[in-house]
């Protein structure tokens, strides 16, 4: 009886922790799908549907949020589809009501990052001559792995925002960029 | 069994409530804030116990903690940003200024023999409002040119040129820990030395123009009392540039 009682009060807590460890993950109870890069003008804070359990303030500032965006792509015939999304369920604001244009600026600008390397990534595979699935995996590894460093580089420099100066040069930088690889906007590109 | 059920709950209990330890200071933050060095300062100003000692630069576990109080890229961060608008980085500056002197207050105690006990992070303070005033003012200044109609008016050149003597004014008390030279070592007086070089020399090359005259008289007074040969030295060069900087206007 008593085994019973532990075999179902472990199973009880597993369970919870499941929930709770994906919750925390995805928020699965207000879920909306990842939004393409085409979409960007059209999101705002109250897109960002995250949970957050542990984290009550970044550097002691309360009011903050976080993005989560994603490369993703996928074969199609002689095609590759590849684009840039952001996860509502996977981001997180403190108040999903939130006036402040810099902050979801500053948000947008992690989004842009992520969209510049799906262009870059686009522009190297197209450069590559007949490239093998193995070798488009490659490029966009190392693209993943760059813009990693680029969005750290972007949050320490401006010290996610705070320094305003620091923001404004990465604005230009990055629109100048994307800017630079606007042939590479579409979502597919063919590969054969 | 029971015991297997609470320590089964309490693990998860734990996993749930398992936020991070705050750290006691935020000396991991790349810049810190007014509010910041609001915390920072309260808690070494009432949380550090009458016999105990406060954080300083020879304690490899608070050396990072004076490193970050005494950083002016702290302030320079915001008051430099051009494209933050002069309102609010006249308003930061004077929450840094007013700060500054709250944490001026820390460091002040003397032993039984007259001499600082704490010397070093006393001074670095003392170097760290001096540049902070320079910038603070600055900024004031700029505020109120910005706001005025005419900014050429002699009404507004009269309130920023009493802005200047405020500064010079507060700048020269600095000066006046020369006359307490014993409480200090040798060490120390290096460190006021490097401090008038630092800061003083910045005074008199951002205001060219101004009449330093009373300034001039101090550090001749100075001149004849120190016996710090580094302390001596300094004054001297800030002699020679004020006697310059007259003779060109």
């Amino acid at each position: 009886m008593r085994k019973k009682i532990f075999i179902y009060s472990s199973a009880a807590v597993c369970i919870i922790l499941v929930v709770f460890l994906t919750l925390r993950k995805v928020n699965f109870l207000d879920y909306q799908a990842p939004v393409p890069y085409e979409q960007i003008n059209e999101i705002t804070f109250e897109n960002f549907r995250g949970l957050e359990f542990f984290q009550k303030s970044l550097y002691g500032n309360k009011a903050f949020a976080y993005i989560f965006t994603s490369i993703e792509y996928e074969y199609s015939g002689d095609s590759l589809k590849m684009e840039a999304f952001f996860h509502p369920s996977r981001s997180y604001v403190y108040n999903k009501k939130a006036y402040s244009n810099d902050l979801l600026k500053h948000e947008m600008y992690h989004f842009k990052i992520t969209e510049l390397h799906v262009r870059m990534a686009k522009k190297q595979i197209l450069e590559a001559q007949q490239p093998t699935e193995q070798d488009i995996e490659t490029i966009v590894e190392k693209i993943k792995e760059e813009e990693e460093l680029f969005q750290r580089k972007y949050d320490d420099e401006t010290f996610h925002s705070y320094v305003l100066g620091k923001q404004k040069k990465y604005e230009i930088l990055i629109d100048s960029l994307l800017l630079l690889h606007t042939t590479y906007t579409k979502p597919n590109i063919y590969i054969k | 069994m029971r015991k297997n059920i609470v320590i089964t709950l309490t693990i998860a209990t734990a996993f749930f409530l398992g936020c991070k330890e705050e750290q006691k200071y935020p000396t991991d933050k790349k810049y810190w804030d007014t509010k910041d060095y609001a915390e920072v300062i309260s808690e070494i100003k009432y949380n550090t116990k009458q016999d105990e000692k406060l954080p300083t630069f020879d304690n490899p576990e608070t050396k990072l903690l004076l490193e970050k109080l005494t950083d002016e890229e702290n302030f320079y961060v915001v008051l430099n940003d051009d494209q933050l608008g002069i309102k609010h980085r006249s308003e930061v500056a004077q929450s840094f200024f007013d700060e500054w002197r709250r944490m001026n207050e820390i460091y002040t105690m003397t032993d039984r023999t007259d001499k600082y006990v704490y010397e070093k992070e006393l001074i670095e303070i003392w170097n760290f409002g001096l540049e902070l005033q320079l910038k603070y003012f600055e900024i004031g200044n700029e505020a109120i040119t910005e706001r005025a109609d005419d900014p050429n008016a002699d009404q507004i050149k009269s309130l920023t040129d009493s802005n200047i003597n405020t500064m010079v004014s507060n700048m020269t008390h600095f000066l006046d820990e020369i006359n307490q030279e014993n409480s200090f070592t040798t060490e120390g007086h290096i460190l006021i030395a490097k401090a008038i070089d630092k800061n003083f020399t910045k005074l008199v090359s951002t205001y060219p123009d101004y009449n330093f005259s009373a300034l001039l008289s101090k550090i001749k007074l100075l001149l004849n009392k120190t016996q710090s040969d580094a302390i001596r030295e300094s004054l001297q060069k800030l002699e020679a540039q004020i006697e310059l900087a007259a003779a060109n206007n």
